[in-house]
């Protein structure tokens, strides 16, 4: 049986645009998965498209070359062995000893050096999750960013890095490999340039491998690349063997770059001019991608291979000018919300705070002990002999099954209005959810109008307790229909939000759930988009300029500071402002400033812009993300007859006790 | 205890019922007042519409000198609508001012300088805008109206509604001439 060959492709983060005719092609000639070719052929980074035998990979690959895509075909070699870690080093002119455990490994100078620069925790991985996440909450899918090198490098660092160094022959085939950890070797041989940071000493054992070899490749997107073998697990501290199978993983991904760049890639006939630029240098010779090089933070963090450096800087300035002159990055998007509104605890509605009250003041009576305080004893055992605490449960459940039977009538009662003719009052008003401000949900990282995010803790009852509430209700949103659009303000009101998530602390976007957490998340959300039933009182917005008093003060602050604008008013030209010409002066002042303020008033505003619905005093507010009116409705006769249904047997229960009680 | 259940049942039932009584004739008495709100708010736009008119009589003047026919109907009407007591008073004069200004924008369409009059495109959008949300406040004032006597004519408020007399509202109904075909022809020359 043949070994299997690789088909790795290295995406384009905008694909080109006969994508769907190309994902066609690899569907119906070759029998290819469709969502999964786009999946893998858009992005950025390399990623294995298929594998099978090489002949129909040479077929595949020829779409791919007309495609304007580079990738490998190629039968990977096994690794021949792990790196060896390293315990000390020292620098020599001609080269580097490294002193391993079993072994001493030399890398002469002007040799072939590949570097693979990893991050083995996962935060890397985390990182460009949420970078992708929010990049796609506030671009959209048109202009996903991905984490900058620069960021990448500092990642590393600040987690759990590891420096692979490969000695490549004159064939490109390993000759020899050393790992190193930062904190587990000796700096000495590092002289003078050694620091206290075991990291920035890794950093430096790069760059002098840098500067000791004559053609450097460097790789830092292990974890972040789909490859087969080369898969980062997350660390788990209960589960040791994570680490070790990532290390594993990461001597796969070595070893597979160094078979990438014995194989070479095969180039679209278009970039070929391209290639020969980028081919002489780090890893833009096996990439052919300048911006996959790291060439951006080799400049910053490692002030080495000038020469390097400048050409990398040459290719990506070319695609970082494209990037800054496309005009989507040119829009200045919503503004920044507000903060989030915390709150220490749950704020429920008022049946819950009576029903439960009345429930556990029950049980407390029922079922606590107070010993020897016969006050209380005879308090409990009176407060529910007479039947009171059962009356008072009944109480708070028969007002709540009316207050929802209220509040579904207020529903049925209320006309829905058109935004763009919103009268003042009680309106009801239908229309999609958009945002008013760049809101971000804090877990999903989805763009929403409003989120509530509960975190609970877990007691020693295995019982889920509220830790804390945080919401975005003092951000205002808007709601479109088909007339116009008008600014919510859901601040005071209990928002009934469709979508539901939970999660654990450290989790980004949806990548991280456990069960062994002792804490967890509950994200409510009402996704941008949606549709929304809103109940509440339309008012005018109070103005937010400067009020006419502070507008004539500083207007006449103006006029004092002007000597050729106060000479208009003085009217006997003695070259003095009297008491009278200062007078007009103020008169006319104020004048200009009213009518100044009727001519702005008179101009008419956009229906966000003057209206906003929100709570008023004694009035309901609904917002709710509901399919229909009648649905909203439903739900409110549903929560009311259990509570009718409470309230009847407390009632029963309390005459049966009066009665005992009295006899 | 199942019959002092039984019993708090019956007289939660019974209170229930008052409750529930409560709850319709309040009901009622909301909606009859939210249906006098829509009214009047469409009244608060008739008003801002009047308000518009003797700037856009104004604007009109200076360039419809041999329309004099027109602008003055839209004055009559506009004084109509002022002196007006009754409610199919009120409604008939804004119908006829409506009528009005239907007319004086076909008569605008001959007057090219008058129609680039930067002052007569912002009074006109303003008067159109306003034409849309009196539009839509009617249908609000209609929807108001539908829900009220749903509710009249539904069990168990119907009893309620009786014995409280609470009677039905009329429904805004547009002039009869308004629902004839508009005819159409083109002139050859």
């Amino acid at each position: 049986m043949s070994q299997a060959t690789y088909l790795i492709v290295e995406q384009q983060l905008k694909p080109p645009e006969n994508l769907p005719e190309v994902l066609k092609e690899l569907s119906q000639k070759h029998q290819l998965d469709i969502y999964q070719c786009r999946q893998r052929l858009v992005g950025r980074g390399l990623s294995l498209l298929t594998r099978g035998e090489t002949e129909p990979l040479g077929k595949v690959s020829k779409v791919l070359k007309d495609a304007g895509y580079f990738h490998w075909v190629v039968s990977p070699s096994k690794p021949g062995f792990v790196p060896h870690r390293i315990r000390s080093l020292e620098i020599q002119s001609d080269h580097i000893i490294f002193n391993c455990q079993k072994k001493t490994v030399v890398f002469p100078k002007n040799s072939t050096i590949l570097a693979v620069f990893a991050e083995t925790s996962g935060e890397l991985a985390d990182k460009s999750v949420k970078q992708l996440l929010s990049s796609h909450a506030y671009r959209g899918m048109d202009d996903i960013r991905h984490l900058e090198d620069t960021k990448i490098h500092k990642t590393i660092l600040q987690g759990k890095p590891v420096l692979d160094l490969y000695l490549l022959d004159d064939k490109s085939q390993v000759a020899d490999a050393v790992r190193i950890f930062p904190g587990k070797f000796d700096p000495k041989g590092l002289g003078e340039q050694a620091s206290v940071s075991s990291k920035q000493n890794l950093a430096l054992v790069l760059r002098l491998a840098e500067e000791y070899a004559k053609d450097f490749h460097l790789f830092t997107d292990f974890g972040l690349v789909n490859l087969p073998g080369c898969t980062l697990r997350r660390e788990d501290p209960d589960n040791p063997q994570t680490q070790r199978q990532n290390l594993i993983s990461l001597a796969r991904y070595g070893w597979l770059m160094t078979d990438l760049l014995r194989t070479g890639a095969v180039n679209p006939p278009q970039q070929e001019k391209e290639k020969d630029f980028s081919g002489a240098v780090t890893a833009a010779m096996l990439m052919q991608n300048p911006l996959l090089a790291g060439a951006g933070q080799l400049n910053e963090m490692l002030p080495i291979a000038k020469e390097i450096s400048t050409e990398i800087d040459k290719a990506s300035a070319i695609e970082e000018k494209t990037i800054a002159q496309s005009p989507d990055t040119a829009d200045p998007g919503l503004p920044a919300p507000p903060p989030a509104q915390s709150t220490a605890n749950w704020t429920k509605p008022g049946f819950w705070i009576g029903t439960g009250g009345s429930l556990g003041v029950m049980a407390f009576f029922m079922l606590f002990d107070f010993g020897d305080n016969q006050f209380l004893n005879k308090a409990a055992y009176h407060a529910f002999a007479t039947g009171a605490i059962p009356l008072t449960l009944a109480g708070f459940t028969f007002c709540s099954a009316f207050y929802f039977l209220r509040m579904k009538r207020q529903i049925e009662n209320t006309p829905t209005s058109k935004v763009r003719s919103v009268a003042m009052g009680m309106v009801e008003v239908k229309g999609q959810a958009l945002r008013k401000f760049a809101l971000v949900s804090p877990l999903s990282q989805s763009p929403c109008v409003f989120y509530r995010l509960t975190k609970y803790r877990r007691e020693k009852n295995n019982q889920w307790k509220v830790n804390s509430v945080s919401s975005s209700a003092n951000v205002p949103f808007l709601l479109e229909d088909e007339t116009g659009r008008v600014e919510i303000d859901p601040a005071g009101c209990r928002v009934s939000a469709g979508t539901r998530q939970e999660g654990t602390p450290g989790q980004v976007g949806l990548t991280r759930l456990s069960d062994k957490s002792d804490d967890k998340w509950v994200e409510e959300t009402i996704v941008e988009g949606t549709l929304l039933y809103v109940l509440g009182a339309a008012s005018v917005k109070p103005s937010t300029g400067p009020i006419l008093t502070e507008q004539k003060t500083e207007a006449l602050r103006e006029l004092k500071r002007n000597p050729q604008k106060l000479q208009q008013f003085d009217q006997d030209g003695d070259g003095k402002i009297g008491a009278d010409e200062w007078d007009n002066a103020r008169a006319a002042v104020e004048q200009k400033l009213i009518r100044a303020s009727l001519n702005a008033k008179s101009e008419r505003k956009k229906q966000e812009e003057h209206i906003v619905i929100g709570k008023a005093k004694g009035r309901p507010l609904i917002i709710s993300e509901t399919h229909s009116e009648d649905h909203l409705t439903a739900r409110y006769l549903l929560y009311s007859i259990p509570l009718f249904f409470v309230a009847a047997i407390a009632t029963g229960g309390a005459i049966y006790l009066l009665i005992n009680y009295l006899k | 205890m199942a019959g002092w259940i039984s019993l708090g049942i019956i007289l939660l039932v019974l209170l229930g019922i008052i409750f529930y009584i409560i709850m319709i004739y309040n009901g009622f008495v909301a909606l009859k007042n939210n249906i006098n709100q829509d009214w009047s708010n469409i009244d608060v736009l008739l008003k801002q519409r009047y308000d518009e008119l003797p700037k856009l009589i104004k604007v009109c003047e200076g360039y419809m000198q041999h329309e004099q026919k027109t602008l003055e109907a839209v004055v009559k009407a506009r004084s109509m609508v002022n002196s007006a007591r009754s409610d199919d008073q009120k409604l008939q004069a804004q119908n006829a001012l409506t009528d009005t200004l239907k007319s004086l924008f076909m008569v605008v369409e001959r007057y090219p300088d008058l129609k680039a009059d930067a002052g007569f495109r912002q009074l006109s959008n303003r008067i159109s805008e306003i034409e849309d949300q009196i539009a839509d406040r009617r249908e609000l004032y209609n929807a108001s109206v539908t829900i009220y006597n749903t509710r009249l004519d539904q069990f168990p408020d119907v009893l309620i509604a009786r014995a409280f007399n609470f009677g039905s509202r009329a429904l805004w109904k547009i002039d009869p001439a308004h629902r004839q075909d508009v005819e159409v022809s083109f002139q050859h020359s």
